[in-house]
């Protein structure tokens, strides 16, 4: 049998599991709203983990990173993994936990609703719904750019890109329209194991091949000895490096997809114990993604800019056996799925929840499930358009989008903590931060050495204090519906 | 320790660790850790200390009772 044709069955039996485990959950999904967006927030700590996770893992660190890495060396560990194992499980407490209670008193099934109801503004909701779709969106093409740059190096381009990038949400789209929220966290679990044992398997049979880890460490030493240190880097400057960990720690509680996963959760145990899951987890997919990158510009030396977002792939063509690449393109497939299929349930629920249902003729429970399905399906050919004009490398459009959901953070964080913030506020954060964001952004280099999410936080932060001061407080009882009783 | 020290503890590690992953004590010029360049090492020893601080952080300071 070719490598061809056993890539081809491996994925086909990745593919057939998906279906099935959201054929199962389409069965066991209830009628109403709450149980197609939210899966009738039942999530224990295993699939909310996985969920949650999965949501988290992309093409930016399959492939992203690898790629990154082969230009910049070890340094970009620090400067992405290390600092997000503490900062998401931080945003989990601080902004997650108050954001999952508040959902549960008032039945909120997407973050832009939440807000909606805690500052008694539906504009607050168009404010934040827009602001989701033009962060997500661009996110969305990353995974499938990954897939599609994934299948076309397995392949030796016997599968295009726009045929591998079509597939998948063709594939993605048939269990989320039908299954919802429970068939997206169930297959979550799958996917999750498949590409976290992928990053483990890859890892040590790749590091077998050089005679283990240390000597791989050799043969860097020996041929690239640059990438061993951070040295003089622009992106290891103090300012920038403060800066991108501010944004990489706070951004992944931004993701709509991920708060809707939060609110989701059974009860506040088991979001404790995704937080206590997170770092080991980090630690087992992010090690192997960095130093595929530095063992591949020794291997494969030569690929520049953009080009060395398949330096994992390549390894993985160069390395494993024919079974192992078709896991490895299991792996990226699930990576990718298991976000995807996230963005189109909450960017769906968002429009339904928060744009429709506030209109003249809002649509029935019933409607609004069957209108979800069909937004998914546009927002499906929206992505898959995008993909295939391919704008930018991965970790660069990945870059924008996270830069942009951490102009939010101001709103969702004072939003549940300070009583005071009014409406006026958290829009004039949202577009303050925004304005600051693009502005400096524009600058051909970092201003005073800062990147341009810190001014976009930092503008966000300091426009909610000013406009909430300066406007009207929001009424005790409304506040106390969404936040509980002052204590 | 009551609940508010043991925030206040936590605070002054968290605010420990974000110093130490801006500001590296040896400057990038430590000892490899098994066959790991220090660049890499310090900041896996730094996810370990991390680690510790959330499981401080889920058992001892966030609070179970629902809202």
């Amino acid at each position: 049998m070719d490598t061809l044709t056993t890539i081809a069955i491996v994925c086909g039996v990745y593919f057939a599991v998906v279906l099935a485990i959201g054929a199962v959950a389409y069965r066991r999904t209830g009628s109403g709203s709450e149980e197609y967006f939210l899966g009738g927030r039942t999530a224990r700590t295993l699939v909310l983990f996985m969920a949650l996770f999965g949501t988290n893992v992309t093409p930016f660190v399959l492939m992203g990173i690898p790629g990154l890495a082969y230009h910049q060396g070890v340094g970009v560990f620090g400067l992405n993994a290390a600092i997000v194992a503490l900062g998401i499980p931080l945003t989990f407490w601080l902004i997650g936990d108050p954001a999952w209670r508040a959902a549960r008193r008032v039945g909120a099934i997407t973050p832009a609703e939440l807000f909606a109801e805690r500052f008694a503004s539906p504009a607050v909701g168009y404010v934040l719904f827009a602001a989701f779709v033009l962060y997500t969106l661009p996110y969305m093409v990353t995974s499938v750019l990954g897939v599609g740059l994934a299948v076309t190096e397995l392949t030796g381009g016997a599968v295009s890109f726009a045929a591998a990038a079509g597939a998948l949400l063709a594939i993605t789209l048939a269990y989320t329209a039908l299954g919802g929220m429970r068939a997206t966290m169930w297959t979550n679990v799958f996917q999750g194991a498949v590409f976290l044992g992928l990053m483990v398997v890859a890892f040590v049979w790749i590091a077998s091949d050089y005679g283990g880890v240390a000597a791989a460490m050799d043969r860097v030493r020996t041929h690239a000895p640059q990438l061993l240190t951070k040295g003089e880097r622009p992106i290891f400057a103090p300012g920038a490096w403060a800066s991108w960990g501010l944004a990489i720690s706070l951004t992944v509680i931004a993701f709509p997809h991920m708060l809707v996963r939060i609110f989701a959760a059974k009860d506040v145990t088991a979001l404790k114990n995704s937080c206590r899951l997170y770092p080991p987890a980090l630690v087992l997919l992010w090690l192997p993604a960095v130093l595929f990158g530095v063992w591949g510009a020794v291997e494969l030396p030569g690929l520049s800019g953009r080009e060395s977002d398949v330096v994992f792939v390549r390894l993985v063509a160069a390395h494993l056996p024919a079974v192992g690449q078709g896991v490895a393109l299991a792996g990226i497939l699930a990576a990718v799925m298991s976000t995807v299929d996230a963005q189109f349930l909450t960017l769906s629920s968002m429009l339904i929840r928060d744009v429709l249902r506030r209109t003249r003729r809002a649509p029935s429970e019933a409607q609004q499930v069957r209108l979800g399905r069909w937004f998914v399906v546009g927002l499906a050919a929206v992505t898959y358009v995008v993909a295939l004009w391919r704008p930018a490398s991965i970790f660069s459009i990945a870059s924008f989008s996270f830069s942009g959901y951490v102009t939010l953070i101001p709103t969702l964080l004072l939003g549940l903590h300070w009583r005071r913030m009014t409406a006026a506020g958290a829009i004039a954060s949202v577009v303050v931060g925004n304005v600051a964001l693009g502005l400096t952004a524009a600058a051909s280099a970092p201003v005073l050495g800062v990147l341009p999410v810190a001014w976009g936080l930092g503008a966000g932060l300091a426009a909610a204090i000013v406009v909430s001061r300066m406007s009207t407080p929001p009424p005790v009882d409304v506040v106390d519906r969404v936040l509980g009783t002052a204590p | 320790m009551n609940l508010s020290r043991r925030r206040w503890a936590l605070a002054t590690v968290l605010v420990a660790l974000a110093v130490l992953h801006v500001v590296d004590p040896w400057g990038g010029r430590g000892p490899d850790v098994a066959g790991m360049p220090w660049d890499l090492a310090y900041h896996l020893l730094w996810m370990i200390a991390a680690a510790a601080a959330v499981l401080y952080m889920t058992y001892r300071v966030w609070p179970d009772e629902p809202g």
